[in-house]
């Protein structure tokens, strides 16, 4: 069984595009010839794996993606020493700004292409305001404008990005770290010369940021995991003694009535030891309890994002309800009247 | 002295200046002063040429930049602990010398971290174990809830014999097979759990831990 198409398009789409590219240079020699056969192979190989994991797993282990890497440099290499045009100042001049023009062209039109082309634009004025080549390295070098091209007013704006889009999905631990490493790119753009930080060095205090962050991130969700569970178990045991239990497809079963019936008892019966046992676990492995999970940051944050499947008046009644939620007991009265309102009141009465 | 080697020797003196006192990019300094005394101290550019060539002062330049950053990196992950991903850095510094061109430079390091990717994909298997922690709490809630007798059998019993018999077989016809196209001999490594790297993404307790490898073990039919 092949790997279908268009995953197959995926996985090697910028391989294909690389190759091409180097044809349409009219690249040749050892080097190409082997970029070709690899890239053939990595054509067939998704004929005969069995499927995509496979595929992409062979393709790692053995060495496809790696030794297309090299092939592929190996061939740009033989280009640059091939003399292509030869090596005088005004040659390599001209090369130099030819590729930083066709650069601008790709960037036309994609995202902040209104950073990333006047830097380059920059050193193409110098390029060819009439000085030689080695005076427009050293240029280049003064002023910092190979440095521009690093991106850094890219990641600025990206960075910005990535604090709005945390900021708007409640991820108050996202924030904290985005800002962190804001904050460390700002302190480094300030003492920076042209005020432009060594983006190698900022990526890797950018990196060990969000190591750092990693462990507090996972604590977060894995506690709202376990409150997710607590209020489910209590919000199904209170429904399930609703008048619309045998109606909810939480219980509603395709071999009929009696099923369903089964299903709304199994869930009266056991799911107040099941809510205890999954309260155990909150408290051993986070020392919280149930009565801790209506002001703790992570339920806050998550009601505020609108992530509560509960209406205020729906928690209430959890709360309530909690006192009853033991093994063998059941909901007071009016706690599944009020429940069976609010469930009208939201879904409608069917 | 004409003035397009002036002109050179002004450009590789802004070169070096660039790293002059940074202290990440101390070997970077070392190579682009070298560069520049070449050019400097030649009577033209083609004695520079002759000086580039012999002495593969632009080769030795490309490998200064590396080890600068690779020593960098293996400092941050010697710091984290993150032992698996530092092997890269490590294996470069350590051969990086031998590269003796600019392709065998390319083809060394890219083996390298193509190497190392795999150990870090084979080493990432050990969270196999986290991302259970659902399924072992269910199992435990199962195990252990206390429901009316007429349910205990369903409870406690088939339900998570039913979910340990659907992880045992899992893991032998998916988890191992899968994990094994990437390490053939590869099995699950329980000292691993320990490691820094993998335990501080595990947000419970240590006795919580213990108590799930038990489940794990179970659950999985290792």
């Amino acid at each position: 069984m092949a790997v279908d198409k268009n995953t197959t398009d995926l996985i090697l789409g910028t391989y294909r595009n690389m190759f091409k590219e180097l044809q349409e240079k009219n690249a040749s020699g050892e080097s190409f010839d082997k970029l070709k056969k690899i890239l053939d192979e990595m054509e067939n190989m998704a004929l005969t794996s069995k499927d995509v994991m496979e595929y992409t797993t062979k393709l790692t282990t053995q060495n496809y993606f790696v030794d297309f890497s090299n092939a592929y440099s190996a061939v740009l290499i033989e280009m640059s020493k091939s003399g292509s045009g030869g090596s005088s100042d005004d040659i390599l001049l001209k090369q130099t700004l030819s590729a930083y023009e066709n650069a601008i062209q790709q960037l036309e039109g994609k995202p902040y292409s209104d950073l990333l082309i006047p830097p380059i634009k920059n050193i193409v004025e110098l390029g060819k305001s009439g000085i030689s080549y080695p005076v427009f390295l050293r240029i280049c070098e003064e002023k910092g404008l190979n440095k521009a091209l690093e991106g850094n007013y890219v990641t600025r704006e990206v960075k910005l990005s990535e604090i709005e889009f945390a900021e708007k999905m409640f991820l108050p631990v996202e924030v904290k770290m985005h800002k962190e490493i804001l904050s460390v790119f700002d302190e480094m753009s300030s003492k920076a010369q042209f005020g432009i930080p060594d983006m190698f060095e900022f990526g890797l205090k950018r990196q060990h940021i969000e190591w750092k962050y990693a462990p507090e991130i996972e604590k977060w969700k894995m506690i709202i995991r376990h409150w997710e569970k607590l209020l489910e178990y209590m919000n199904d045991w209170i429904d399930s003694f609703c008048e619309f239990a045998p109606r909810d497809t939480r219980w509603t079963d395709m071999r009929g009535i009696f099923y369903t019936k089964r299903n709304i008892k199994r869930t009266q019966d056991c799911n107040p030891g099941v809510f205890k046992q999954r309260e155990r676990i909150f408290q051993e492995c986070f020392g919280l309890g149930w009565e801790n999970i209506f002001s703790h940051d992570t339920f806050l944050t998550e009601v505020k994002a609108g992530r509560v499947p509960h209406s205020e008046e729906s928690l209430k009644i959890l709360q309530e309800g909690y006192q009853y939620c033991k093994p063998f007991s059941k909901p007071e009265e009016n706690i599944i009247k009020r429940a069976e309102a609010e469930y009208y009141r939201r879904y409608g009465k069917k | 002295m004409d003035q397009r080697h002036k002109e050179y020797i002004e450009y590789y003196k802004s070169r070096m200046l660039k790293y002059k006192d940074n202290s990440i990019y101390k070997n970077s300094y070392e190579s682009e002063k070298a560069l520049y005394e070449a050019m400097a101290n030649a009577s033209d550019l083609e004695e520079f040429g002759t000086r580039l060539q012999e002495g593969k002062l632009h080769i030795k330049n490309a490998l200064a930049l590396v080890k600068d950053q690779e020593t960098e990196r293996a400092k941050m992950f010697r710091e984290e602990k993150e032992f698996i991903r530092l092997q890269s850095p490590e294996r470069i510094l350590d051969v990086i010398d031998t590269a003796d061109s600019e392709s065998s430079l390319i083809t060394m390091v890219n083996e390298i971290e193509a190497e190392v990717s795999k150990n870090i994909s084979i080493d990432l298997f050990t969270c196999d174990f986290y991302y259970d922690f659902m399924m072992l709490e269910n199992i435990e809630v199962y195990q252990n809830a206390e429901v009316p007798d007429e349910w205990k059998k369903e409870i406690n019993c088939e339900n998570p014999e039913r979910m340990i018999e659907e992880g045992v077989k899992d893991w032998r016809e998916q988890v191992l097979p899968n994990a094994r196209l990437w390490d053939p001999n590869w099995n699950f490594n329980f000292e691993l759990i320990w490691e820094e790297r993998h335990r501080r993404l595990i947000p419970v307790p240590d006795d919580v831990i213990k108590k799930r490898i038990g489940q794990f073990k179970k659950y999985r039919g290792i």
